[in-house]
């Protein structure tokens, strides 16, 4: 279920770079950023939060109207007062709700011929890397088309173009942002299936051991043939998949692997830290599973478990299993008697984070909960201070490059805006 | 009979000035009784109840009454039997003539201070009593003889104050919950938007579901702490508010069988209202929104534990007396205007549940919205202040 994109966060990303593209309100998609970082938070000044969203979110001040317009009629948000104390009242649900309501809205507000086509490339790449030509002529696209598509996804960071041996493909940053090279040249020679194959069982089987596709040539009950056993095997060779590693005395080093994380720079879906704190997880519970004197049956119930009681049951490996989730304080060790051991959930809201993450992964469910949230931004916006100075604090969620825009692009956009401070608000 | 009075105005703002929500005059009456005449058991002065930020649920009694014949530290002994029935934690006895030190110490022993009137004075100015509590209605047995004596009454709106004054207090918080909300939503056509009394009865009872709600979310919490998982959630409340996973299969496999006898039989008298979206599982009304508004509070549950003070200050500060000489922060010192969001949310939820958000949002909603428009200018005027002095300090 990573193949994401349509009804979700990641088209209203999309949406919203290609919107603001072409000098259009980005009203959904920029009004989705907004909610994120905006929910359950404090009411906050109006004009605090028009100055933060430029800065932060990149929503001109003429757009910020439109924006909070459509927060409210789609109920996520209330505004009271007027002039100087004119206040937003985030009233922005939790759960699939926000999501599936944007959506709803993003919808209404209608999509392009353009926008459409390049969700339905990111949607086509979040399995493997394609060939430009081939996507091209299954879209029917003429090439000024695909280029002004391409133009518009490096700017936002969600499509790259890579040439291997006179051939172009193109990559999605959201789902391979590492080595988009390595994973160009993987495709171009083992072919597109295969690779598909491979990946999509990596990503809805996150923490598989090593040891276990090696000796089974399977992932979770599913066959690979030999040449999606040697792809297997060439991207882990390549370093294209994250494989953290466990070491015990009992069953020696187990490689565990996942997918790298989803998102970049530019469009951060999950926290790099917090994924991280993921796979450490999984792969504790993985190790259980695979190499435990006890196995694990259901490994969700695991993280689970941690979550609701705080700590799980003693045991006599618990010592090594749960080390690497120590080591990122995730838990801590607490000895109960001769060797046995309790992981106990060192509580503070960034390792509840990276549980729900996991057990969002081990379900092979969409990442939702994690999607597009910045931590930084929320303590921006809701700093008591100046908002120049709070923003000064947290250099990184201002060096967000700007979208380049050919000159006739700017033009269209300053003629909109002029059109818009003409019809007043 | 007035000193009585005056004691008691006291006690209740000793108590509000360490975070309770006070009640006066708390009637107490068996629950189960099956006469038909209501049998008053015995009442508490003063009632104290609190969510402290800790999320830990405390409740305080005072009685302040001079009895003839009857000891101090009898008194005592039926108080702390009281204490035990409604789950009070701590309890305080003002009488009039200084008890003897035995007395004192025995009651102390039982969880219970005991006051003369004089020493009743030094502790009140010793323990943090706020300030300007005086000059405000809501500890005025006056302003509460207004609120009570004054709603009209109705028929079908029995049942709603019987409960609103006799059944709340000895209940369960889970089961509290549950009727507040739902008596008033079995009373949503009796009740009058145009009527102050019943505005005013019906924030009443937004604040005792309030109460209510953060007693839930202080027991799930040491539970669950946040859970971000909507189905978990969805599982941890149901089984809460029915009283245990069990009664809740018990009583949900019931509603099924309801609904499926009103809609699935031809013969049956029912018909399935046209385009109305069929329940499957028990839930309170609007689930979706108690969820999310469970899942809002949690995201500051330290906070979310001043709201039932600020609808009792909306209550008798600004709906029932039009007291605009007192501001929020001369009641509550430390209130935030997050906090006030938060009312708003849980008021909005209350409303909407009990399907009067149309009848009765604007009037409540706007006092609450006002009240922290001006708390947000005290802040920003306090910030600039603060950089002033900051800048002439340099």
């Amino acid at each position: 279920m990573y193949t994401i994109c349509c009804g979700s966060a990641s088209l209203l990303f999309i949406v919203s770079y290609n919107k603001s593209f072409q000098a259009r309100n980005s009203v959904s998609g920029n009004g989705t950023r907004l909610a994120v970082h905006i929910r359950g938070g404090d009411a906050i000044s109006y004009h605090k939060l028009k100055e933060h969203s430029a800065l932060l979110f990149d929503i001109s001040k003429l757009a910020f109207d439109s924006v909070l317009r459509v927060l409210q009629d789609i109920g996520f948000a209330r505004v009271i007062g007027s002039g100087t104390s004119k206040t937003v009242v985030p009233t922005v649900p939790y759960f699939d709700n926000m999501y599936e309501t944007l959506g709803s809205a993003a919808e209404d507000e209608g999509l392009n011929e353009l926008e459409q086509m390049s969700i339905h490339i990111v949607n086509s790449l979040a399995v493997c890397p394609r060939s430009k030509g081939e996507l091209a002529s299954s879209l029917g696209t003429d090439s000024p088309t695909m280029e002004r598509i391409l133009r518009i996804g490096k700017a936002g960071s969600y499509i790259n173009e890579v040439n291997v041996e006179d051939e172009s493909l193109l990559v999605s940053p959201l789902y391979f942002a590492e080595k988009p090279e390595e994973f160009a040249r993987v495709v171009k020679k083992h072919g597109e299936a295969s690779v598909s194959k491979v990946f999509k069982l990596l990503r809805q089987n996150p923490g598989w051991p090593l040891s276990k596709l090696m000796q089974t040539q399977e992932i979770a009950g599913t066959g690979l043939s030999q040449d999606e056993f040697q792809i297997a095997m060439v991207i882990v060779k390549k370093g294209l998949v994250q494989p953290p590693e466990i070491t015990t005395s009992y069953s020696g080093t187990n490689e565990f692997l996942f997918t790298p994380p989803l998102g970049t720079n530019r469009i951060l879906v999950v926290e790099k830290e917090i994924y991280e704190k993921a796979m450490a997880c999984i792969s504790c519970v993985r190790q259980g599973e695979h190499f435990g004197h006890w196995n694990i049956k259901w490994p969700s119930a695991i993280i689970r478990a941690l979550l609701n009681y705080g700590e799980l049951k003693p045991t006599t490996l618990a010592k090594e299993q749960y080390r690497p989730m120590c080591i990122r304080g995730i838990v801590r060790l607490q000895k109960v008697r001769g060797d046995w051991w309790k992981p106990v959930l060192v509580d503070i809201p960034e390792n509840r984070r990276a549980l729900l993450l996991a057990l969002e992964m081990l379900g092979g469910g969409e990442v939702l909960t994690e999607r597009g949230y910045d931590s930084d931004s929320v303590k921006a916006i809701y700093s008591d201070s100046d908002y120049t100075e709070a923003i000064r604090g947290y250099g990184n969620v201002v060096q967000r490059k700007k979208i380049p825009k050919p000159r006739q692009e700017y033009e269209a956009e300053i003629d909109n805006l002029l059109f818009d401070v003409q019809k007043g608000t | 009979m007035e000193k009585d009075a005056l004691q008691k105005r006291r006690l209740g703002e000793l108590f509000w000035s360490w975070g309770y929500l006070t009640h006066y005059n708390v009637k107490l009456f068996d629950p189960r009784s099956a006469g038909s005449a209501r049998e008053e058991l015995t009442d508490v002065d003063v009632l104290g109840h609190k969510v402290s930020p800790n999320l830990h649920e405390e409740r305080v009694c005072g009685d302040c009454r001079t009895l003839k014949g009857m000891s101090p530290i009898n008194r005592a002994f039926w108080q702390r039997g009281v204490m035990d029935y409604l789950r009070i934690s701590r309890g305080y006895i003002v009488v009039r003539k200084p008890p003897t030190e035995n007395h004192k110490q025995t009651a102390h022993d039982l969880g219970i201070t005991l006051f003369d009137d004089q020493t009743f004075d030094i502790y009140r100015s010793k323990l943090g009593l706020i300030p300007k509590l005086d000059t405000m209605k809501m500890f005025k047995k006056e302003s509460w003889d207004y609120f009570q004596n004054n709603i009209p009454s109705r028929q079908g709106l029995s049942s709603l104050l019987s409960y609103r004054y006799y059944g709340y207090w000895t209940d369960r918080p889970n089961r509290a919950l549950r009727f507040t909300l739902m008596e008033v939503f079995g009373a949503r056509d009796k009740l009058d938007e145009k009527q102050k009394h019943h505005i005013a009865l019906v924030l009443d009872s937004a604040t005792h579901f309030s109460s209510s709600f953060l007693s839930m979310i202080a027991e799930l919490f040491q539970i669950h702490a946040v859970t971000d998982n909507k189905e978990l959630l969805d599982d941890y409340l149901k089984a809460y508010i029915y009283g245990g996973r069990e009664v809740y299969a018990h009583l949900n496999q019931i509603t099924k069988k309801l609904i499926q006898l009103k809609q699935g039989d031809q013969n049956t008298l029912y018909k399935e209202e046209e385009g109305k979206e069929r329940p499957t599982d028990l839930s309170l009304p609007e689930w979706d929104t108690f969820l999310q508004l469970y899942r809002t509070l949690l995201e500051a549950p330290g906070i979310a534990v001043e709201v039932p003070r600020i609808l009792r200050f909306a209550l008798f500060e600004r709906i029932l007396y039009n007291n605009d000489s007192v501001k929020l922060m001369d009641a509550i010192p430390n209130i935030t205007t997050h906090a006030v969001k938060l009312s708003a949310d849980v008021v909005t939820y209350f409303l909407k549940a009990s399907q009067l958000l149309q009848k009765f949002g604007k009037d409540i909603i706007t006092v609450l919205d006002d009240l922290l428009l001006s708390l947000k200018k005290e802040d920003e005027a306090g910030i600039l202040a603060k950089s002033q002095h900051k800048k002439q300090a340099k």
